[in-house]
């Protein structure tokens, strides 16, 4: 039994639509009114079950699909962004596609250096297919995508001519954080991931460029290769706690005190790095219900307009949110560097909130414009349910849709 | 106040009586911005919507979409309305003001009307056409709705869509101020004899000072494809046009200019032979232009932005042409630029977009000499394209040349490799360069040059045979067309569900129905002639067979 105090234990207040609103805004981009009130009844666990898609049915990983392989192979970057808001907004498994950004985020990779949306499919998919799984095999599978060898230069690297870009980048950004590495242990990483190589868009080791020798890395020695390198990194107490904190950032907004951080970092270890656990006790913890991280989290653009299309159940052209999104200050398939985007406030400045005036607008002025965005208003009795899926606030009525368009522009709506 | 309608109808109806022995123009105002005339409206629209392509247009979403505009669905209704009525003579009269645009109708029926049943259908449409008064007087009978009035007499009415501002206006109508006195529908009515329809737009008042010709760059840009077209628009004093639909579309448009006006670039008028149709062409376009004196005067038209890139591109060809002097070589290109579109002959990816080729063919009167400056600089930018190979993950290609009846075409592809999954995006291209009867051919694909140096070696001897044409001129062969855009059916719904947000299955009704639209055009041509003091435009769409 754990203490009662442990910021992880499973959270026993009421879970009214408040919570539920709180869960799904956080954990799949928006709370449409009809999965809010049917999470509301059916309760916490269930409903993160079923989030989790592990309510008794085998869950088939979402993919991006032919179509974004297609898109991929024409190199149109707006088409592919566009075809990845769409699935996001229409899908079943809204908590994969979550995970899938968080990893982009985390596992940071750009098309202006891969210069290759095929790659960079292939990439995402891995991310939506495993995000909720495990975090060692994620790593693996990550250390050896194409698009990963050519972003951080893996691909060059000999043991001659040991490339540290990758080796510094898994330790620093992937894995330990800063300041639990020594450069000494870069050095020597780096030498055990020469070799290294891609043909023909895959992954395959050049053993005459494999250095074989001894390596010293965060003081254990062994004939390591890249695989023992990712392992030993995994094993460290401080991988676990670099997680909790980039997953209390993402799904809370801000960071909580120290010892709660540790909490998640002992449920990341316990549940050996498998993130569907992770996520099943984080999403029903005492910690993620606090009221320190209710409504204070401002979303990324992606977010924002996915949470606008998921609480509408509205349709919307792929290519004009990809060019909002980014006009918005986010690019998907294409960070601003190593360490992914920017968070918080910095989503926010006097363009970006004019750009997400415009979508809003496009949204809800769309029904008679060329977009042909479509939605429909629920009808007066459940509109005030309505308006607090959408805004967590009271709103009594939303008879107007130049009203919605108020409502949805306020910095109130820009928070999850 | 309330007695106003029926006074204006009144007054209206009197003077009109005797204007109901005449044709509909002459129950129309002159000042009609736009007038058309039917020789039987409702004929005319059964014999279209019989054909497939009017049928494949009536069953697509877009047109369904389309009539959920409140404006378009009243259009349609009005139309089920009045259709019953219109089996005569119909002429509809348009006028545009602050206050929204006025129609004026005059039809004959050929029967009985019965006019307070009419006055009722219309009614029900819309408030708009609320009805306030009735009356009757000798033969005449009258009904306001809403803002106008409809007049009936015999087998004849009169829809009146706004009320005169003086009861001479009215009174003046049959004597000079109708549409059927103006002289220009008279000009109208003498040339457009037989047509089952025919209007008149003018222009001039209907601008009212507005351009269409604006921004230097696209006014180059468009006197260079369109030879000033909206230029003319601008200076015109009105249009007018006449059509007929039996098995084919044939529709004239004439726009007459206040001025004699030099056509620009264009070869005079040339007088030629029209290229023959090589297999599977998809389309076709003839630019009836001067390239030298375009490239001549390009300083006056050309703004300076643009300048610069001009000056570029021409320092950048130099450098292709191993420093020949580029302007020598457009000095030398005597007129008439070809743009031929064909289906590709052989596909090997139908995951990939499939383009159809592009070749462009350009009458010179270039040197020996000249000609080889010419395929020294295409195998220069074959090798520019290839030192970039590298940089853009690709093959690079390999140069070559194939023999046609004795004309050496130079052509490139991208080498083979069957270990990259890159190669697909490529599109099949095998730029390819040939003179071939001093006609310069530059193309997109290998099989295509073939085929224009045999036809244009062929049209050398077949030369002032066959009949003569002259202007600008576009065919499209609507099956081939459809064809091709057929292969490209899954990019189409990919970017119908990227850009419009729908799902597979709209998606899928929505392109499928464009490409039963596409194939259902058998033929269609158009020319574009300037004539001193006019310009016209001929269109002649041949659509697939009449539905039974």
């Amino acid at each position: 039994m754990r203490s009662e105090k442990n910021s992880m234990s499973t959270y026993s207040g009421a879970f009214r639509l408040e919570e539920a609103r709180h869960l799904l805004c956080r954990g799949e981009f928006a709370a449409p009114m009809n999965r809010t009130i049917d999470f509301q009844s059916q309760g916490l666990k269930a409903s993160v079950e079923q989030m989790l898609g592990s309510s008794g049915k085998t869950v088939r990983a979402p993919s991006l699909g032919p179509r974004a392989h297609r898109v991929a192979l024409r190199n149109d970057l707006t088409s592919l962004q566009g075809t990845f808001l769409l699935q996001a907004a229409r899908t079943t498994h809204p908590l994969s596609f979550k995970m899938a950004l968080f990893w982009h985020d985390h596992f940071a990779c750009g098309n202006r250096k891969v210069n290759d949306l095929v790659a960079m499919n292939n990439q995402m998919n891995l991310f939506l297919e495993l995000g909720l799984g495990s975090f060692q095999h994620l790593l693996a599978k990550v250390a050896r995508d194409p698009a990963m060898l050519v972003f951080l230069d893996g691909a060059k690297s000999s043991k001659e001519k040991p490339n540290e870009n990758f080796a510094r980048e898994v330790m620093e950004l992937f894995t330990l954080g800063e300041g639990h590495y020594s450069e000494n242990d870069v050095k020597e990483a780096a030498r055990a991931f020469a070799g290294w190589r891609l043909a023909q868009g895959s992954f395959y080791l050049d053993k005459q460029a494999q250095d074989t020798g001894n390596k010293r890395i965060l003081g254990k020695v062994g004939n390591f290769d890249g695989d023992d390198v990712l392992e030993i990194l995994v094993k460290q107490k401080s991988c676990s706690q670099y997680l909790a904190r980039k997953l209390c950032f993402y799904f809370l907004g801000s960071l909580p005190k120290d010892n709660e951080i540790d909490d998640l970092a002992r449920v990341i270890r316990q549940e050996n790095f498998c993130f569907r656990e992770i996520l099943k006790r984080f999403l029903s913890s005492r910690l993620f219900f606090d009221d320190r991280f209710r409504v204070g989290r401002i979303k990324s653009p992606v977010e924002f307009v996915l949470g606008v299309l998921r609480s509408l159940e509205a349709r919307f052209s792929g290519t004009q949110l990809a060019r909002l999104c980014d006009k918005m200050g986010q690019s998907i398939f294409d960070p601003p560097g190593v360490d992914g985007w920017p968070e918080g406030r910095s989503w926010i400045n006097s363009t970006t909130i004019v750009a997400r005036h415009r979508f809003v607008h496009q949204v809800v002025a769309g029904a008679t414009g060329p977009l042909k965005c479509r939605f429909a208003l629920p009808s007066g009795k459940t509109q005030p349910t309505f308006a607090f899926c959408l805004l967590g606030a009271e709103v009594s009525s939303l008879e107007e849709t130049n009203l919605l368009e108020t409502i949805l522009s306020q910095p109130q709506a820009q928070l999850g | 106040m309330r007695l106003a309608p029926l006074c204006f109808l009144l007054a209206f109806a009197i003077p009109s009586i005797s204007a109901f022995g005449q044709s509909p123009s002459h129950r129309t105002p002159s000042d009609c911005h736009i007038y058309l005339e039917f020789a039987d409206a409702k004929r005319l629209v059964e014999r279209i919507e019989s054909t497939l392509f009017a049928k494949a247009i009536l069953a697509h979403p877009a047109y369904a979409d389309a009539l959920s505009e409140p404006g378009l669905s009243l259009a349609k209704n009005i139309w089920g309305v009045l259709a019953p009525y219109l089996k005569g003579e119909t002429g509809v009269g348009l006028r545009f003001s602050a206050t929204g645009p006025a129609v004026f109708l005059s039809a004959k029926h050929g029967g009985a009307i019965d006019l307070e049943e009419l006055a009722q259908q219309i009614s029900s449409l819309s408030k708009d056409f609320e009805i306030t008064k009735r009356g009757k007087k000798k033969r005449i009978t009258w009904i306001t709705l809403g803002k106008g009035g409809i007049i009936g007499a015999d087998d004849r009415f009169l829809y009146w869509g706004e009320r005169p501002s003086s009861l001479r206006e009215v009174g003046r109508l049959e004597k000079k101020n109708s549409m059927g006195e103006s002289p220009r529908f008279r000009l109208m009515k003498k040339t457009s004899k037989k047509a089952d329809f025919m209007f008149l737009v003018n222009t001039s008042e209907l601008l009212d000072g507005e351009s269409f010709a604006e921004g230097k760059l696209k006014e180059a840009l468009e006197i260079l494809l369109f030879q000033g077209f909206l230029e003319d628009v601008d200076a015109s004093v009105f249009a007018f046009g006449y059509g007929s639909w039996t098995d084919q579309l044939k529709l004239h448009v004439r726009l007459m200019n206040r001025e004699k006006r030099a056509s620009k670039w264009n070869t005079s008028n040339r007088i030629r032979t029209p290229a023959k149709s090589i297999d599977g062409e998809m389309a076709r376009l003839y630019f009836d232009r001067d390239l030298a004196q375009f490239w001549q005067q390009r300083s006056e038209i050309i703004p300076e932005a643009g300048k610069a890139g001009l000056a570029g591109f021409s320092q950048t060809i130099n450098i292709f042409l191993a420093g020949f002097p580029f302007d020598q070589l457009m000095a030398r290109t005597k007129g008439g630029l070809e743009i031929v579109v064909a289906n590709r002959e052989a596909i090997e990816q139908p995951s990939e977009t499939i383009l159809p080729s592009f070749a462009m063919v350009v009458d010179t009167s270039f040197s020996d000499d000249e000609q080889q400056r010419f395929q020294v600089a295409f195998q220069t930018a074959i090798g520019v394209v290839n030192a970039d190979a590298e940089q853009t993950r690709r093959q690079p290609m390999l140069q070559g040349s194939r023999m046609v009846q004795g004309v050496n075409i130079l052509t490139a592809h991208f080498l083979d490799d069957p270990q990259t999954k890159r190669k697909k995006i490529e599109y099949n291209f095998t730029p390819s360069l040939a003179f071939a009867n001093h006609k310069l051919i530059l193309s997109s694909d290998l099989s295509l040059a073939s085929k224009l140096v045999q036809r244009c070696l062929t049209e050398s001897k077949k030369e002032n045979n066959g009949k003569k044409v002259r202007g600008d001129s576009i065919e499209l062969a609507g099956p081939v067309v459809g064809k091709m855009l057929a292969l490209n059916r899954i990019y189409f719904l990919d970017q119908r569900i990227l850009d419009a947000g729908e799902d597979e299955v709209e998606a899928a009704q929505f392109v499928d129905g464009l490409l039963r639209i596409v194939k259902t055009l058998k033929r269609v041509s158009m020319r574009h002639i300037v004539l001193e003091g006019s310009t016209v435009w001929e269109l002649n769409a041949q659509t697939a067979e009449i539905a039974k």
